[in-house]
C-alpha cells in the first residue's frame, strides 16, 4: 500500500491496486467521528454504445440503463434490503448515476468494517429477474416525472439535448418513459458484466478509519469472489460537430418569471499545451470573472433591473468540446441574451482579478479538506475523469498562471450557441 | 472539545473550542417573536445587510473584499422556531494557521462591519442596493408556485391551520413589501439590534480569552436584555373530520401531502419518542411508507414523513400519479393506523435508535450542527449530546404506541397534475 501525502491539507492518501484491478483510496481523518465509503464504476449514461463483454459488435442499449441498474442493485437475492442493513448501525446509504459514473455509498460513525463488506457484496452480487425489473419501472417513471416539473432540470437537460448532435451527453441520464419501459433484465446483465468489473471501479474511503485493517478486509473480501480476466472496454467514440443541434427552442411551464438557458459549445481539441485537469479550472475562473458576484456586468444587470438574482454559470465537457451554460431569470429576454453574448465575447481580463480568484480557489481546496463527504466526492471524480487521485491538488492550483489562463481564453470561440427559454404558461393555473 | 458560555450583560457569548476544523465560524442570532407583518421586512433587512455595508457600498465591492479575505463567507437565514423567528448571520473563514497571521481578527472585523455599519446615510438605507434587494424579494414572493413541492406544503399549512403561525409564508407578502421604505427599514434595523434576544457563537481552534477580547471589542450589545418565552405551538382544535382539498395545476406529477396535528407532547416525547415514531413510519428506505407505497406497490419514487416538534405537526409527502390517489392514501392510512396498533417490532426501534445515535455523533463533525445543539439547549432546554445518546435508549414500544394515538390526520392536500400535455425530451 502506498502512502502519499495529500499536500498542504494535513492528510495522507493510502493507495492500493488489487490483483483484480480494483483501485482503493483511503484518506484517514482522525479528528472526526464519521467515515464514508464510495464504490464507483466508470459507467454512466454516456456509455450507451460499446462492445459488450465477450462480444464483437458495437451495441446500443436503451437510454437510462445505467440508472436503472443502479436502482436494481439494491435488490438482493436473499432479501436483505441494503437500506435496512445500513439502518441497523444508524448509517446512511444511497447511490447516484450521472453521465460519467455510477456510485454507491454509505456513511456513518458506527460499524464501518461490516458496512464496507456489505457494500462490496451488494454491488458485486446482481440479482435481476423479469418480475423485479418490471416492478422498478413504475418507481423510475415517477422519478422522471418529478424531474419534469423542475424547470432548472428541464432547462439543463433540454439545453444539452439541443447543443450536442450525437454525443450521448445529450440524453437524459434517466432516459425517457418509453426507453425505461423497454428495458429488459438482459440489458442490465450486459451492462453489468461489461462495466462492473473491479478493474473499472474504485473504492474511496474517507474519515475515521484504520487504513491497514481496511485494506486487509477489502483484499480478503475480493479474494473470495471470482472475476473474469480484465479486458479493455471499447466504447464508441463520437465525432461531435462544432455546430449545435438546435439554436433556439421555447417551451411553456409553470414558472412565474421566464428562465433562459444559454449554452456555448466550444471546441477544445486543439488546446494541447495546458494540463488537461486545469482547463476546467481556467474556464470556471473566466465565468466567475465575467458573470460572478464580483463582475461589473452582473452589477449592471441588477441595477438596470434586467435580472434580480445572480446568474448561474456552469460547464461540462466531452473529449472534444466544452459546453458553457449560463442561466438567468428575466422578463427582458432579448436584452438579456444580447448582453450575455456581448459580455462573454469580450475577453478582456485583468491579472489582479485573476490572482484574487486563484486565492479563492486555493482557499476552497482547504475548506474542502475539512469535509469527508466533499473530499470523498473529489477523489471519486478525479478517479473517474483521470484514472488517478490528484494528491497535489493544492500544488496544481498554485501553478495556475495568467499566461496559461490567457491561452485558454484566447482559444475560445463563442460562435456556436443554443438558447432554451421557459416561458410562463399562457393560461396557467 | 470545550464549551463555555459567557453572560455578557445583554447578550450571551458561547465559545466552542475544538481542533476538528480548519475554519472558524461566528454565528450571531437575533431572536424575536414571529409576527406575520414582520416576515417581509425581516427578510429585507437580512438581504440588505448581506449585500452591502458602509465600507463596501456595492455588492461587488463586498464580494471583492470577501475574496481578498481568503474567500470568507457570510450568509444569513430567518429560521422559524415555533412562536419565534431567529435571524441568524453566519460567517466562516479559514483559521489563520492556514492563511497568514492577523487574518482572524481582520475576518471578524469584516463580519462586524456588515452587521453594525450598514450602508446608511441620514437614517436611510442606500437607494441603489435597496432597489436591487426589493426586486429580488418581489420575484421570490411572486415565484411561490414555481416549486410544486414547496407550494403544496405552504397550501397544506394554510388549509390545516389558517391564521396560525405555521400558515405564514416564509418568503413574505407583496403587500408588506410595498410598505417598506429606506427609512422604516433602518428603524426596523435599530429595533432588531436593540430589542432582540442575542446569542453569539464562536467555533474553532481558538483561544477562549482571545475570542472574548475580540468580541468585547467588536460586538455592540443590545440596549436591554430581553427575557425569552416558550417556543412551542399547540392546537386545541383537533378536527373530528378530515379535510380533503384538491387543487389543479399544470404539472406532470401530482404532489400528495397529508398533514397531521399532534396532541401536546412532553419534553421527552418531543425530543425522543417523536423521532423514533417518524423514523419507523417514514424516515428512510426501510420505513413503513417507503416499503409499502414504493417497494411493494411501485406507486412513487419519493415518500417520507417529517415532523416539527415545536409546531406539533407531522407531514407525509409523496410525488404520485393522480390516478393512484385513492390507493396511495389508503396505503398511507394503513401505515399510520399500524403505528397505533403497534405493528412494528423491537428491531425497528433499535434501528431508529442507532440512526439517532449516529446523528448525535455526526454533530461533532459539523460546526453548524454543534452550534444548533447548544442553541436548542439554550432556547428550548433540549438535552446535550451525551444525555441524548443515553435518553434515546429509554424509548419503549409502549411510548411509541401512546404517541401514535396522539397523531391525527387533519388535512389531505393534492396538487393535481398530469392532465395537461407535457413536453418531453
Amino acid at each position: 500500500m502506498n502512502k502519499i501525502p495529500y499536500n498542504h491539507l494535513d492528510l495522507n492518501i493510502y493507495e492500493e491496486v488489487l490483483d483484480n484491478g480494483l483501485h482503493v483510496y483511503i484518506v484517514p481523518k482522525e479528528n472526526c467521528n464519521n467515515a464514508r465509503a464510495t464504490f464507483v464504476t466508470r459507467y454512466g449514461s454516456n456509455q450507451s454504445e460499446f462492445i459488450p463483454k465477450g462480444g464483437k459488435e458495437m451495441i446500443r442499449v436503451p437510454d437510462g440503463v445505467a440508472h436503472f441498474l443502479e436502482h436494481k442493485l439494491f435488490e438482493q437475492k436473499d432479501g436483505v434490503d441494503p437500506f435496512s442493513f445500513f439502518d441497523e448501525s444508524g448509517s446512511e446509504c444511497n447511490a447516484s448515476t450521472n453521465p460519467w459514473q455510477t456510485s454507491y455509498w454509505f456513511a456513518g460513525p458506527q460499524n464501518f468494517e461490516k458496512n464496507l463488506e456489505f457494500l462490496l457484496d451488494f454491488v458485486q452480487d446482481p440479482y435481476f429477474t423479469k418480475k423485479n425489473v418490471e416492478k422498478e419501472k413504475g418507481i423510475i417513471v415517477q422519478e422522471l416525472e418529478m424531474y419534469m416539473d423542475d424547470p432548472y432540470r428541464v432547462g439543463f437537460e433540454k439545453s444539452n439535448f439541443n447543443t450536442l448532435q450525437i454525443h450521448p451527453l445529450r440524453i437524459r441520464t434517466g432516459g425517457s418513459k418509453e426507453s425505461v419501459e423497454s428495458i429488459m433484465k438482459e440489458d442490465l446483465y450486459t451492462c453489468y458484466e461489461t462495466f462492473y468489473h473491479p478493474s473499472n471501479m474504485a473504492l474511496v474511503i474517507t474519515g475515521n478509519v484504520n487504513p491497514q485493517s481496511i485494506i486487509e478486509l477489502v483484499q480478503k473480501n475480493q479474494a473470495k469472489k471470482e472475476f473474469s480476466t480484465p479486458e479493455p472496454i471499447i466504447i464508441k467514440e463520437y465525432n461531435e460537430p462544432d455546430e449545435v443541434f438546435k439554436e433556439l427552442e421555447t417551451v411553456e411551464m409553470r414558472v412565474t418569471i421566464p428562465k433562459i438557458f444559454i449554452n456555448y459549445k466550444i471546441n477544445i481539441s486543439e488546446l494541447k499545451d495546458i494540463p488537461a485537469p486545469l482547463i476546467p479550472t481556467y474556464v470556471s475562473i473566466y465565468l466567475d470573472l465575467k458573470f460572478g458576484t464580483t463582475s461589473i456586468f452582473t452589477e449592471q444587470l441588477k441595477q438596470e433591473q434586467i435580472v434580480a438574482e445572480d446568474l448561474y454559470c456552469d460547464f461540462s465537457n466531452i473529449d472534444t468540446h466544452i459546453i458553457i451554460s449560463i442561466e438567468g431569470e428575466t422578463e427582458k429576454k432579448d436584452v438579456f441574451i444580447q448582453k450575455v453574448d456581448e459580455e462573454i465575447k469580450n475577453t478582456d481580463t485583468c491579472e489582479a482579478d485573476f490572482i484574487r480568484k486563484k486565492k479563492t480557489i486555493l482557499s476552497s481546496c482547504i475548506f474542502m479538506s475539512d469535509h469527508i463527504g466533499r473530499l470523498n466526492h473529489r477523489i471519486v471524480n478525479d478517479f473517474v475523469k483521470y484514472g488517478k487521485v490528484r494528491n497535489d491538488l493544492y500544488g496544481e492550483y498554485q501553478s495556475l498562471n495568467y499566461a496559461d489562463f490567457r491561452k485558454v481564453v484566447d482559444h475560445f470561440s463563442f460562435e456556436h450557441k443554443s438558447i432554451f427559454i421557459i416561458n410562463p404558461k399562457s393560461t396557467s393555473i | 472539545m470545550q464549551y463555555q458560555k459567557y453572560n455578557k450583560g445583554n447578550y450571551n457569548l458561547h465559545i466552542i473550542q475544538t481542533d476538528r476544523f480548519k475554519t472558524i465560524d461566528i454565528i450571531v442570532n437575533y431572536k424575536n417573536e414571529l409576527k406575520k407583518e414582520e416576515i417581509t421586512i425581516r427578510n429585507f433587512l437580512m438581504d440588505m445587510l448581506l449585500s452591502t455595508c458602509e465600507k463596501y457600498p456595492t455588492t461587488r465591492a463586498l464580494a471583492v473584499a470577501s475574496e481578498d479575505l481568503y474567500n470568507i463567507s457570510v450568509n444569513g437565514t430567518n429560521v422559524r422556531s415555533g412562536k419565534y423567528s431567529i435571524l441568524s448571520f453566519k460567517c466562516r473563514f479559514l483559521n489563520e494557521k492556514y492563511t497568514e497571521v492577523g487574518m482572524n481578527e481582520k475576518s471578524i472585523a469584516f463580519f462586524m462591519d456588515m452587521l453594525y455599519h450598514p450602508n446608511v446615510k441620514k437614517g436611510c438605507f442606500d437607494e441603489i442596493s435597496f432597489e436591487i434587494v426589493k426586486k429580488s424579494l418581489e420575484e421570490d414572493i411572486r415565484s411561490i408556485k414555481d416549486n410544486p413541492r414547496r407550494y403544496s406544503l405552504l397550501r397544506l399549512y394554510e388549509i390545516m391551520a389558517p391564521n396560525s403561525k405555521i400558515s405564514y409564508h416564509a418568503s413574505g407578502y407583496l403587500e408588506d413589501l410595498d410598505k417598506i421604505t429606506r427609512e422604516n427599514l433602518y428603524t426596523y434595523y435599530q429595533t432588531i439590534r436593540n430589542t432582540s434576544i442575542v446569542d453569539i457563537f464562536v467555533i474553532g481552534d481558538i483561544d477562549f480569552s482571545q475570542v472574548e477580547a475580540w468580541m468585547d471589542t467588536y460586538i455592540i450589545p443590545p440596549e436591554n436584555r430581553i427575557p425569552t418565552g416558550n417556543h412551542i405551538l399547540t392546537y386545541t382544535d383537533v378536527r373530528s373530520e378530515e379535510q380533503i382539498v384538491k387543487e389543479q395545476a399544470d404539472i406532470t406529477q401530482s404532489q400528495l401531502l397529508i398533514g397531521c396535528k399532534v396532541e401536546e407532547l412532553t419534553a421527552f416525547e418531543r425530543q425522543y419518542v417523536m423521532n423514533i415514531y417518524s423514523f419507523i413510519l417514514g424516515g428512510g428506505g426501510d420505513s413503513k411508507l417507503f416499503q409499502s407505497v414504493r417497494e411493494k406497490n411501485s406507486l412513487c419514487y419519493a415518500i417520507s414523513s417529517s415532523y416539527n416538534y415545536l409546531n406539533h405537526t407531522l407531514v407525509i409527502s409523496a410525488g404520485i400519479d393522480a390516478k393512484t390517489y385513492d390507493k396511495t392514501v389508503a396505503l398511507i392510512r394503513e401505515q399510520i393506523e399500524s403505528m397505533q396498533s403497534g405493528e412494528f417490532d423491537e428491531e425497528a426501534i433499535q434501528k431508529a435508535v442507532a440512526v439517532f445515535i449516529s446523528g448525535c455523533k455526526e454533530v461533532e463533525d459539523s460546526s453548524s450542527l454543534l452550534s444548533n445543539t447548544y442553541l436548542s439547549h439554550e432556547y428550548l432546554g433540549n438535552d446535550l449530546l451525551e444525555e441524548k445518546i443515553e435518553n434515546i435508549k429509554k424509548v419503549t414500544k409502549k411510548m411509541i404506541v401512546e404517541l401514535a394515538k396522539k397523531v391525527h390526520v387533519d388535512t389531505i392536500f393534492l396538487l393535481e397534475g398530469g392532465k395537461y400535455e407535457q413536453d418531453s425530451v
